[in-house]
């Protein structure tokens, strides 16, 4: 038993270079394509800088306007066939009535409708 | 002067515990020892990072196929030993580190994938022997071997390997806590103690048989 403790010479082994000129490296490329050994190690993709996030306010004391967004709540598309002269009312009532969108029109028409019913008149 | 690159394409099959076992046994001999450490996941320079490093002992970390040839050609004109521990897998960074080579270290566990891999691995390096046209002497190396026997399935596949003119070392690394502790530890075979884990003498006799037959063969390669 050694216990690991083992005393070698090694005063024979010195610092050496090693050489491998572009030719030879080269043909160790080529012959590692052709036998497969085809990995290579992933290159460290350069760093971005990181680019602090500017508010839109509070540099200054000047309050942004934010732009006014009115939202409709319709989100729900409808397409239908209608006759052409139906089609043509639909767009004089909008115009008459100063409407923002078609559907003000549908919805206004639907109150109606629903008040004619609740009225108890015919419909038809 | 001597360039060992230890490959294998397979993984997990124990080159870095046989790179850190030869290199800091070299060093503790007293010899100027540089361990280049070409596996991406860099678990050298993990180990060199927290381990108490000898000062004859050096780590050089991200090395890959663009500069592999460049630090083998400047660190063996500054140590007597380097020691190239490669990735697991079929890369070009083994073809310019075994070109460079005295000697190759093949370690192969006893199942039929790492034949298989020593195998390609072997074919690799002598059709780079050829294309060189420099003979790279190598061994392959049984490691995580068990303590008490050699396998069944072990002695079939190492007469296989012979009967080719594959030459083995006679050391087996055996598979010891001991080795997993100097990575754990961030230690050397020399500085964990027993308490640390078991069968610490065991396995230093066993990293000491390795590093002697290493320079043997060495030795042998120069005649």
């Amino acid at each position: 038993m050694t216990s690991g403790k083992i005393s070698l010479d090694l005063d024979d082994f010195r610092p050496e270079p090693v050489k491998i000129d572009a030719e030879s490296k080269a043909q160790i490329k080529e012959a590692a394509d052709s036998a497969g050994f085809t990995g290579r190690h992933a290159v460290a993709k350069e760093r971005l800088n990181p680019v602090p996030v500017v508010p839109e306010q509070g540099l200054s004391n000047e309050v942004k306007r934010r732009g006014r967004k009115r939202t409709t709540g319709r989100d729900v598309p409808f397409t239908v066939k209608l006759r052409r002269d139906t089609n043509n009312q639909i767009y004089e009532l909008a115009d008459q009535l100063e409407c923002g969108a078609i559907a003000e029109v549908i919805e206004m028409g639907l109150q109606a409708l629903m008040e004619k019913i609740s009225r108890g008149e015919p419909i038809r | 002067m001597p360039v060992i690159s230890i490959m294998t394409t397979k993984g997990g099959a124990g080159k870095t515990t046989a790179t850190l076992l030869l290199g800091t046994g070299l060093a503790a001999q007293g010899a100027d020892v540089c361990l280049i450490d070409a596996d991406p996941n860099q678990p050298l320079v993990r180990w060199a990072e927290e381990a108490n490093l000898p000062t004859n002992l050096s780590v050089i970390g991200s090395v890959t196929e663009e500069n592999i040839i460049e630090t083998i050609e400047e660190q063996s004109a500054k140590v007597s030993f380097v020691i190239v521990d490669l990735e697991g897998s079929a890369n070009l960074s083994s073809g310019y580190a075994i070109s460079s080579s005295d000697l190759i270290l093949i370690p192969l566990q006893a199942s039929k994938l790492d034949a298989n891999e020593a195998a390609k691995t072997l074919k690799f390096i002598l059709r780079q022997s050829k294309t060189t046209n420099k003979m790279i002497p190598a061994r392959v190396l049984w490691s995580r071997a068990p303590a008490a026997y050699q396998t069944r399935s072990g002695r079939d596949m190492g007469t296989q390997f012979e009967e080719a003119g594959i030459s083995f070392l006679n050391t087996r690394i055996v598979e010891r806590e001991a080795f997993k502790g100097v990575v754990n530890f961030g230690s050397t075979l020399a500085d964990l103690s027993h308490d640390q884990v078991p069968g610490l003498d065991k396995a230093r006799d066993n990293a000491a048989g390795f590093v002697q037959e290493i320079i043997e063969v060495l030795r042998e390669g120069r005649k």
